[in-house]
């Protein structure tokens, strides 16, 4: 199994290991070596959707606690160094959406990932940076954890308590339905933390590089890729909606040798 | 330089795992609730905490710690009995279930404090309060009889015995005498018109609600309430 497998597994079963635990510990019980913080408290978007009131106020949204930022940061630190891995090797949302697609891939086969035309596709990457903007202004104003409500991830981890809105249950079955014949269609059309880590990817310092002199123009890249960015085409890859997985590399799918990989530096290949 | 799968790999987890584990170290990294509300930004109380913004995972200590006011006026005006600095906010709505538009909750409590303290807060409508807390407030002339009238009544009071986090122990009172008990109820419970006339004071029609008639003689109900049933009982 690859390596980026297993670390989304890790994460996947980390987060819902803490989740349960936070279950447990607000009913008396749970594992005391284990962390049992709220999901609020481990998601880095939530210093971001609070970074205003936190600046203008001194005080954080409702449920968003200092572990937030301090997350919020180390993420926006791994983005600048490798673009946004965490959307890639880390996010569980992302990473479950990625597994039910490959068993679209199994039921549709070649139709996966194609029943979107391209130009549509890009179009509708747009309107993540829509759902981003609304979340910070509606957030800002109200000092209320709006996005919860429709938060497919915090839905995810947190079903089975009566704390997730019914529109949040909605939407996360709505993606996962969706993720049998999109690869990750959450990330690419809707979620604002991708869309505000995807900013990174204009000046990473290690950037997916193809170089043109060997490539053999085979598109293995472009079939790989989850985010459905045409690698093939690039010299340094600096499309907002690459997630940094790797999949296109040499190293994974691209056939030949130090043709497309993960590059520091200015110099420009292509 | 390139980096590999394995590069990348180890980068994530150090960097998330060892920032953490820094953070922890130097006292960053905080998974619970600073509890410090959120400052008000415009009008005559510009930088006072905004009540507005007190939340369920508030103790009664973490709200006399933001504003001026005491837990045992909380305590007192909440029924909570035993630890009452202790005791978080979210449970008063699993003590206090109400299947009416209303509920005595975290916001019920953000009305208390906002007209105890004179700050502004914006009423939703759904904040109930306990009768002898209205009245509390109107007496303290924190409330006037207008909006007393608007508020909803939670009736059941439980006195609220908080043991420890994970314990409330309940012993339910099922008043006799309730925010829509009228006059004519009273005479229905077998009070004659002295003892109820000496109680509340005078009223006009026996379709008044007990509660206003108290309020209209400046008379406590929540004291009327307990003499009411004292004479029920006899």
């Amino acid at each position: 199994m690859k390596t980026r497998r297993w670390v989304q597994i890790g994460f996947f079963l980390f987060i819902a290991a803490i989740a349960v635990n936070h279950g447990l510990a607000e009913s008396g019980g749970g594992i005391a070596w284990l962390s049992n913080a709220s999901l609020h408290a481990i998601c880095p978007f939530g210093g971001v959707v609070t970074l205003y009131t936190y600046i203008t106020d001194g005080a954080m949204i409702k449920k968003i606690h200092e572990s937030s930022l301090v997350l919020m940061g180390l993420v926006l630190f791994l983005s600048v160094l490798v673009g946004p891995a965490f959307c890639g090797w880390v996010c569980p949302l992302g990473s479950i959406q990625e597994w039910v697609g490959k068993l679209g891939r199994k039921i549709f086969g070649k139709s996966y990932n194609r029943l979107i035309p391209k130009k549509a596709d890009r179009l509708l990457g747009w309107i993540r940076y829509g759902v981003l903007a609304w979340v910070l202004v509606v957030t800002a104003l109200s000092f209320d954890l709006v996005f919860s409500t429709v938060d497919p991830y915090f839905a995810l981890f947190q079903f089975w308590t009566g704390e997730v809105a019914i529109s949040a249950i909605i939407i996360l079955l709505t993606v996962l339905g969706l993720s049998l014949i999109v690869e990750r269609p959450w990330c690419r059309y809707a979620c604002p933390y991708g869309a505000f880590l995807g900013i990174s990817n204009k000046f990473r310092i290690f950037t997916i590089r193809r170089n043109a002199k060997t490539c053999v123009d085979c598109k293995q890249c472009d079939s790989v890729c989850p985010m459905g960015i045409e690698v093939s085409t690039s010299g340094k890859v600096r499309d907002l909606r690459c997630i940094s997985c790797m999949e296109c590399t040499s190293e994974a799918a691209c056939p030949i040798p130090e043709t497309v990989q993960l590059l520091g530096g200015i110099k420009d290949e292509a | 330089m390139k980096l590999n799968q394995k590069s990348i790999a180890i980068l994530v987890v150090v960097i998330l795992f060892g920032g953490v584990f820094v953070s922890d170290t130097l006292g960053l990294w905080k998974t619970e609730s600073s509890k410090v509300p959120v400052k008000i930004q415009t009008g005559e109380f510009v930088g006072e905490a905004d009540p507005a913004d007190i939340r369920g995972s508030y103790t009664l200590s973490d709200i006399a710690n933001a504003f001026p006011i005491s837990v045992e006026v909380l305590a007192e005006a909440f029924f909570i009995e035993e630890n009452a600095a202790e005791f978080q906010l979210k449970r008063l709505e699993e003590t206090y279930a109400s299947e009416d538009d209303f509920e005595l909750g975290t916001s019920s409590v953000r009305l208390f404090v906002a007209r105890y303290t004179g700050l502004p807060y914006e009423r939703t409508g759904e904040e109930a309060l306990f009768p002898h807390t209205i009245d509390f407030l109107v007496k303290e002339g924190k409330l006037t009889l207008e909006e007393a009238e608007q508020i909803p009544i939670m009736e059941s009071e439980i006195p609220i015995v908080y043991e420890n986090e994970n314990t409330v122990e309940e012993e339910h009172v099922e008043p006799l005498v309730k925010g829509n008990t009228t006059v004519a109820d009273l005479f229905g419970l077998g009070l004659s018109e002295e003892e109820i006339v000496s109680v509340i004071g005078d009223y006009d029609s026996k379709g008044d609600l007990v509660r206003d008639v108290c309020n209209s003689n400046e008379v406590a109900f929540s004291k009327a309430k307990l003499t009411l049933q004292d004479l029920v009982e006899k």
